[in-house]
């Protein structure tokens, strides 16, 4: 590849990333450390991710009128909401949000409109794998 | 060259947030924690990996100047800064305390032992008038 192919490459995968980090996950999840280590990932891929530490916190974001495309959550969390309650509020006032859910010791509630459940422990290249393809940022 | 990596603790998430990605548009790693636990078990996990320490001034009374402590004592090489408001803690402790913080350091032993016997002085008075 040439100079000009170079930063031809180089501006498409500029462009490909500018592209992503318009796209906002919110990463909602009471431990902390795969919290982190999630988004932090999830960010490597050229997402922008809130982290939320409990349904409340995530509500207060939404409620605060920041963009987000889709919602991670865990289900099972301290606060006055679960994952399924924040769902289903997320599906009253705002159901263009995509959300997946995530528990290892319970499922989500069947009234609730998601695009997927994911069993815990779950595999991060996994979850960040379908998280991009519901936001289309997986190249297909 | 190798990014710096920041802990934030900060229990406000529309505080956080901003200033996190704030630091990250400028270059640095940040990892988030909502409160001094959440920083511990980071910092426990992470170690030697954290160049600096953001701690928020409301966390310092959930535990947040024993994490100071904790981190001073194990990673002296993180550098540790505490942020926000200063005076609203100053004005906490005034509400907790008789009188309030009202003695600062270096300490003059003679106004110390004048605060006391005031303080002991308008305790008795309140005792003998109910």
């Amino acid at each position: 590849m040439g100079t000009q192919g170079a930063v031809l490459s180089l501006n498409l995968s500029d462009q490909r990333q500018s592209r992503r980090l318009q796209k906002t996950v919110m990463v909602v999840e009471d431990d902390v450390l795969i919290r982190s280590v999630f988004a932090e990932e999830l960010r490597e891929n050229g997402v922008s991710v809130i982290e939320a530490a409990s349904a409340d916190e995530a509500w207060r974001i939404l409620t605060a009128g920041i963009t987000i495309d889709l919602i991670f959550s865990d289900i099972v969390m301290p606060g006055t909401m679960d994952g399924n309650d924040l769902a289903r509020r997320v599906n009253t006032t705002s159901p263009q949000i995509k959300i997946l859910l995530t528990s290892g010791n319970t499922t989500a509630s069947p009234d609730v409109k998601i695009e997927r459940f994911l069993q815990k422990p779950y595999q991060p290249y996994l979850a960040i794998e379908i998280i991009l393809k519901s936001l289309r940022l997986d190249g297909s | 060259m190798k990014k710096q990596t920041i802990l934030l603790v900060e229990a406000d998430i529309l505080a956080r947030h901003p200033l996190a990605e704030y630091l990250r548009d400028c270059g640095y790693i940040v990892i988030e924690a909502v409160n001094p636990d959440e920083a511990q078990v980071l910092v426990s996990s992470g170690g030697s990996g954290f160049d600096a320490a953001l701690i928020d001034a409301a966390s310092v009374g959930e535990g947040g100047f024993k994490l100071v402590q904790w981190i001073r004592h194990n990673y002296p090489m993180v550098a540790i800064s505490i942020t926000g408001n200063i005076a609203k803690i100053t004005d906490e402790a005034r509400k907790l305390c008789d009188n309030g913080p009202e003695l600062p350091k270096p300490r003059d032993h003679a106004a110390v032992l004048n605060h006391i016997k005031l303080l002991l002085a308008a305790r008795e008075r309140a005792r003998r008038s109910e």
